[in-house]
């Protein structure tokens, strides 16, 4: 089989380009100290308007062949609901790391987060070529590790105390999911 | 105690900058496919002077890395390179590296020694709470020594470093400041 016009469609969700129309409702988001708290291990700042433009404008305008960066928007009303990507660690041994958030806590739990998570490994493995996949994510965000258990992502380890937050050090966890495993559960007609 | 000149001196180097006339010895060994595919999981392509130039001038201008010669103390000459990078200034937490640059010189404990003097540094003066660092799995001497220097295998990254016909996995070995304390200065409470 070889997919057509669904390689980047799921049920409720697909993934498209940036838009500089976006720009606002990035800023919505990233003026939330918990969603930025869930999503890097930067003191939570809220981002400025020229920051979100610098980020938009690089990436609306990709000058690497490395990243891959995705909005995530809902099937019913096409509105924008997160962002999704993938940054090439090494072509040569097809490595990268991806990351995703949905960005109003509304969305929360509704399922976009996996299945854009489906779709964004789906292109990673099916249309770049990758043999593995890795991302990070916080011990205290156990709605996302069960989320990436459910894809097929595998614990790989964790860095202890790597990220300081309200008093303490929390772990950092890496989990991984390869190709081969991806296969086998998606498509297993491929051998 | 507080550490005087002894602070960047181990017992058979030292750490200091780096200068533009080392450049040169860098590109020897940056010529070196063996030594390439220890450094890091870039195809193993020898680097030009500029490459290095430039990497030099930006390492000398960033304010948030350390990156050190390691010299030797007998005679002052430079056998490799040590650093602290991608830093999380309210994590308190930072990647380490560090190489030999001349096979002759491995095998010797100068980079066990230098990576002594490295920790000691990020946790006595940086005041980072936790070091990590990344190791090939086919590198069996360097991770033994980080093992003897007290870093602790945290995650094993599966197949994702591709070399000579199957791929293999990259170690993540981390160290507290609280357990390197208790090891070398049990004194400090």
């Amino acid at each position: 089989m070889i997919y057509t016009d669904n390689l980047l469609r799921g049920e409720k969700v697909h993934l498209a380009s940036l838009s500089r129309d976006d720009l606002p409702t990035y800023q919505k988001w990233f003026a939330n100290p918990e969603m930025l708290r869930l999503l890097s291990n930067d003191p939570a700042m809220p981002h400025t308007h020229d920051r979100h433009i610098k980020w938009l404008d690089d990436h609306t305008k990709p000058t690497s062949d490395s990243e891959f960066t995705f909005s995530i928007r809902a099937l019913d009303d096409n509105r924008i609901v997160g962002g999704c990507d993938i940054e090439i660690d090494s072509w040569a041994s097809g490595q990268a790391w991806v990351g995703i958030f949905i960005g109003d806590p509304d969305d929360w739990g509704k399922g976009y987060g996996s299945e854009a998570m489906n779709i964004l490994i789906r292109f990673g493995f099916m249309e770049l070529n990758l043999h593995h996949i890795s991302l990070t994510v916080f011990s205290y965000n156990p709605r996302a590790i069960k989320a990436y258990e459910k894809v097929g992502f595998v614990h790989e380890g964790k860095r202890r105390e790597a990220l300081y937050r309200d008093g303490a050090y929390h772990d950092m966890h890496i989990m991984g999911i390869l190709r081969r495993e991806w296969l086998a559960k998606h498509h297993p007609e491929i051998k | 105690m507080i550490y005087a000149s002894n602070l960047l001196r181990g017992e058979k180097v030292h750490l200091t900058a780096i200068s533009k006339d080392d450049l040169p010895i860098y590109q020897k060994w940056f010529s070196n496919p063996e030594f390439l595919r220890l450094l890091n999981s870039d195809p193993a392509m020898p680097k030009t002077l500029d490459s290095i130039t430039e990497w030099y001038e930006e390492a000398s201008k960033s304010k948030d890395k350390y990156v050190f010669g390691i010299r030797a103390l007998d005679d002052n000459r430079l056998l490799g390179n040590c650093s602290i990078f991608s830093i999380s200034q309210n994590s308190r937490n930072a990647e380490v590296g560090i190489y030999i640059g001349e096979p002759s010189e491995w095998g010797k404990g100068f980079g066990s020694d230098a990576m002594n003097v490295l920790l000691r540094f990020a946790f006595m003066d940086v005041n980072l709470h936790r070091l990590e660092l990344n190791v090939f799995s086919y590198n069996a001497r360097a991770i033994k020594s980080y093992e003897k220097i007290g870093f602790v295998r945290e995650a094993v990254l599966r197949e994702i470093l591709y070399r000579d016909g199957t791929y293999h996995d990259i170690h993540i070995m981390g160290i507290l400041r609280r357990d390197w304390l208790a090891k070398y200065h049990p004194e400090v409470k």
